[in-house]
């Protein structure tokens, strides 16, 4: 990426309309703070890519009481890519709604976006997202990925992902995932002499780790997402 | 226009039937309440179908058969290649009721009498085994459901009635047409399906084969009861004409140790809005949807599954696989959703869409919504055209581009195909065949 | 008789193919080899007619017709045959009615599964391949040795003209070369006539089938062509000496 912009989360309502002008690559990270405790907070992003842009976007939310987010990439011109990765771990009662909309119009598009958390206690998560690939738009390649831990029976999850393509010559896949941590991994760990709790924190550490160390400017982010959960 | 539905006709129905005063006030009920009840907002376009049209649609005495002359070129010449015996050929076209297979249900009759098995059309059920309707009728889909269970509850007419008692395992799949008089392969088909505990059985309704109705309404209403481990599989293969609604409302309830397979093939109709649903209720049952559509030009297939887990340790699968050809559309819509409180969930849900040419269309539309922790929960979903590999692949070996489509598009249904007792599977495989010819323009 | 006259070919907008001539004569055994991305494969796939590879100028003729408009699957019906370096995936088609609708096309006309199994059976037990293989999806789960087996098999039942073979060898063990080398032995046995030109890297399947006439690819090119004193050569200093020299 060209250059890495850190955003910092605004306390009252955020509109953002961002356009990535063409052959520029640029990555944003956005996370609450610890000020943001008790507080709710609704972002929108409406992020628009000319020719050959390459935006990155890290949001990652642990403090907030309940979060709104709404993010569009609207990949409008040829070659444009976007990728868009949104991390929470969730407490207490906690709730994120996410709700992101990827549009291919553009040939040769490519966009991406991963939802990915943990909830504990009565945290709640609701992902609503939307592949939109518009006619005439071929060799579009789109993908979607949403995945919960939960480690609280009174945790929930909604997650409605949604395709819908107007051309053939594409590429959709999306997924949808929501679990515990795997009983054969824990037992893998433990068996090689480390304790339940350490065990956890590494798992919890490479949930989030790829995701998050795709960015730069952000290790402390996952220092404060394991702490967080474990 | 006419309105071909209010109290009169219903009350009518009702003593035509010669049926108890519960299932006439039943039917009054659930008149008012599809009076009541908007159209719905979401799902296939139903614009065409206002509620005033649906009035003007229902024919509830007496269905007019055309004759041979009056049923489409298109749909005669199906028949032609699809090698459907003549006799047959009439029955599915609406112009006669009678033919062979009369005999072999009253043999069949004869063999399930001694087990203590079912097997009727719905009117006669009510009469010989009232106690059974009291006691299940309209309580898996109640009339305030939706719009078109409420009609269907209202004015329905014919359909199944399947009972089997506790232990029996009918070896031998049940075909709705074994029963088929003429009140049947009607508008408003409703089938109520009983299996005791431990019991098997494997119904089968529809065919391949086109089938040809004036009336463009088709709303029919499946209740399905599996008592503690029994086991129900219920095989649906669609092929309505083009100029068809086909508004279903399917749903089963899997009591403790049960399993419930809904197997469901959609071919034809101008719009189907069908999403079988099996409720697990009971611990450790299992419930498995394994849907297939294929929207041509003019079709919209609006279909998927529906899976709710209330019980500990209890499985399911969904596999939904759909194309879309010649500007068709096909959407998948889906529901999983697990109870709070539950341990032991286990569900696996895979989509997957074929998109031939640049005026077709797809959609996938699931919901998933679990509030308990002990889950294992999997969705994917994809949506491509046929590879260009595999293309190239086939034709390299001597098949040509139409032909190579026709194989991958076989493979890529042959998990449904698998399921399908061994005629309907040939015939499934030769109607996409069929089906690729026409696409290439 | 097989003429590549002046091809060139591109793979969006990059050029593969540069200028390549080449005479395959009836009855010998051709192979071409190359380091990677030396063009040998885009060379096999333009044979065939792959879509994705762009003829900007040349001609291949084979039987007096020249193909190069035709499209794949009536290349394949005129007696070419590709077995693919990376044999593709069908879900869902068995490998039995694969190989009946297969056997139906050759012979123009229905064959029963009975009557097919009579002509694979034995050429199962020639490549090595088990009876179990005919439930199984085209290619699903094979094993490298299975897909170039299954490769064989299927130019062994279409009896071609000229077999390309693209990297029999890659990922095949010891005895799976064995097998598939005596397969091909067996055919020219059968079929003297038969052209047969080897895609390969390695040179150990050709222990087993002498080659008359070795050519080099290196960067679209053919470089060189020699018979198989070339190989020494090659194992000895590489591909490098033939490098053309700009």
């Amino acid at each position: 990426m060209d250059k890495t912009i850190i955003i910092p989360l605004q306390k009252d309502n955020q509109l953002i309309d961002l356009l990535i002008q063409h052959d520029t690559s640029v990555s944003y990270v956005i996370s609450d703070q610890e000020s943001f405790a008790g507080q709710s907070v609704k972002i929108s992003y409406r992020i628009r890519m000319q020719q050959r842009a390459k935006v990155e976007f890290l949001l990652a939310f642990l403090h907030v009481q309940s979060c709104t987010i709404d993010i569009e990439l609207d990949c409008s011109d040829d070659y444009s890519s976007a990728a868009v990765v949104v991390l929470y771990g969730l407490s207490g009662s906690q709730s994120v709604t996410i709700n992101t909309v990827q549009k291919h119009v553009g040939k040769h598009t490519t966009s991406s976006v991963v939802a990915r958390g943990i909830l504990t206690d009565q945290s709640q998560v609701k992902y609503i997202g939307l592949i939109s690939i518009q006619p005439g738009s071929s060799k579009a390649n789109a993908g979607q990925e949403h995945a919960t831990i939960l480690l609280s029976r009174h945790a929930k999850v909604v997650s409605i992902p949604s395709i819908e393509v107007l051309h053939h010559d594409v590429q959709c896949l999306h997924g949808s995932a929501i679990g515990k941590f795997q009983e054969q991994q824990l037992w893998y760990l433990q068996s090689r002499g480390l304790t339940q709790a350490v065990a956890y924190r590494l798992l919890v550490h490479s949930f989030f780790a790829q995701y998050v160390n795709r960015f730069s400017q952000s290790d402390r982010l996952l220092e404060s997402l394991c702490k967080k959960i474990v | 226009m006419q309105k071909g539905l209010n109290k009169q006709i219903v009350t009518q129905i009702s003593a035509q039937k010669n049926e108890p005063s519960w299932m006439l006030d039943f039917r009054l009920k659930s008149l008012d309440l599809f009076e009541e009840k908007p159209m719905p907002s979401w799902g296939a376009d139903l614009s065409d179908l206002s509620a005033d049209d649906i009035h003007f649609y229902v024919k509830p005495i007496v269905e007019k058969r055309a004759s041979w002359d009056d049923v489409p070129l298109e749909i005669q010449q199906t028949f032609e290649r699809l090698g459907v015996p003549q006799a047959e050929r009439t029955m599915l076209a609406g112009v006669s009721a009678q033919f062979e297979s009369e005999v072999i249900y009253k043999r069949l009759k004869e063999r399930w009498a001694n087990k203590g098995v079912v097997f009727l059309d719905t009117e006669t059920g009510l009469k010989e085994y009232p106690e059974l309707f009291e006691k299940y009728f309209g309580t898996v889909i109640p009339p305030h459901d939706n719009k078109f269970a409420a009609l269907n509850s209202a004015v329905w007419s014919g359909g199944s009635f399947v009972y089997v008692p506790a232990g029996v395992r009918i070896d031998q799949p049940l075909q709705a047409y074994f029963r088929i008089n003429s009140a049947s392969m009607g508008q408003f088909e409703r089938t109520l399906i009983i299996a005791e505990p431990g019991s098997y059985i494997h119904y089968v309704e529809g065919c391949s084969a086109p089938v040809y109705r004036s009336n463009s309404l088709h709303s029919a209403v499946v209740e399905i009861i599996a008592l503690p481990g029994a086991h129900v599989r219920y095989t649906t293969i669609q092929n309505w004409s083009e100029n068809v609604y086909n508004l279903v409302t399917k749903r089963a309830i899997a009591h403790e140790g049960a399993t419930v397979e809904w197997i469901d093939g959609n071919f034809g109709s101008k719009v189907t809005m069908k999403y079988p649903c099996i409720v697990l209720k009971g611990k450790q049952s299992k419930g498995q949807i394994v849907s297939i559509a294929v929207a041509g030009k003019g079709q919209h297939q609006d279909s998927g599954g529906k899976i709710i887990h209330l019980a500990d340790d209890t499985t399911s699968n969904i596999l939904a696989k759909s194309i879309s050809k010649h500007g068709g559309r096909s959407s998948y819509r889906g529901l999983l959703k697990v109870a709070k409180n539950l341990k032991g969930i286990v569900s696996r849900v895979q989509c997957d869409a074929l998109l031939l040419d640049e005026l077709s269309r797809s959609d996938t539309y699931p919901t998933i919504d679990i509030a308990a922790d002990d889950v294992d929960i999997g969705h994917e979903a994809s949506v491509s055209k046929i590879s260009d590999e595999q293309i190239f692949y086939l034709m390299s070996r001597g098949f040509s581009e139409q032909q190579a489509q026709a194989m991958i598009v076989n493979g890529f249904i042959d998990c449904f195909v698998q399921m399908l007792p061994m005629e309907y599977a040939v015939e499934i495989n030769r109607l996409i065949e069929l089906e690729m010819e026409d696409s290439i323009g | 008789m097989f003429y590549i006259s002046n091809l060139s070919v591109a793979v969006q907008d990059r050029t593969v193919l540069q200028n390549c001539s080449i005479t395959f004569q009836l009855g010998k055994v051709y192979v071409i080899m190359g380091p990677n991305g030396s063009g040998k494969s885009s060379l096999a796939a333009t044979i065939m007619g792959h879509q994705g590879y762009q003829i900007l100028s040349g001609s291949m003729v084979f039987a007096d017709t020249d193909i190069v408009a035709m499209p794949s699957h009536q290349r394949a019906i005129m007696g070419i045959f590709l077995g693919l370096q990376n044999p593709t995936e069908i879900q869902g088609l068995s490998v039995i009615h694969f190989l009946k609708e297969l056997c139906s096309l050759r012979d123009g006309k229905a064959i029963s599964v009975a009557d097919m199994m009579q002509q694979v059976e034995p050429l199962l037990q020639l490549v090595g391949l088990p009876q179990s293989i005919m439930q199984r999806y085209v290619n699903v789960g094979f094993s490298g040795g299975e897909k170039k087996r299954f490769e064989l098999l299927q130019m062994l039942l279409l009896r071609p003209k000229i077999a390309i073979l693209d990297e029999l060898d890659s990922g095949v063990d010891i005895d799976g070369l064995k097998d598939l080398a005596n397969g091909l032995l067996w055919y020219r046995q059968q079929y003297p006539d038969t052209i047969l030109v080897l895609v390969t890297h390695y040179r150990h399947i050709l222990n087993y089938v002498h080659p008359d006439v070795i050519h080099i690819m290196i960067d679209g090119s053919l470089v060189a062509v020699g018979d198989s004193s070339l190989l020494d050569a090659i194992e000895k200093d590489g591909y490098e000496q033939y490098a053309k020299r700009s």
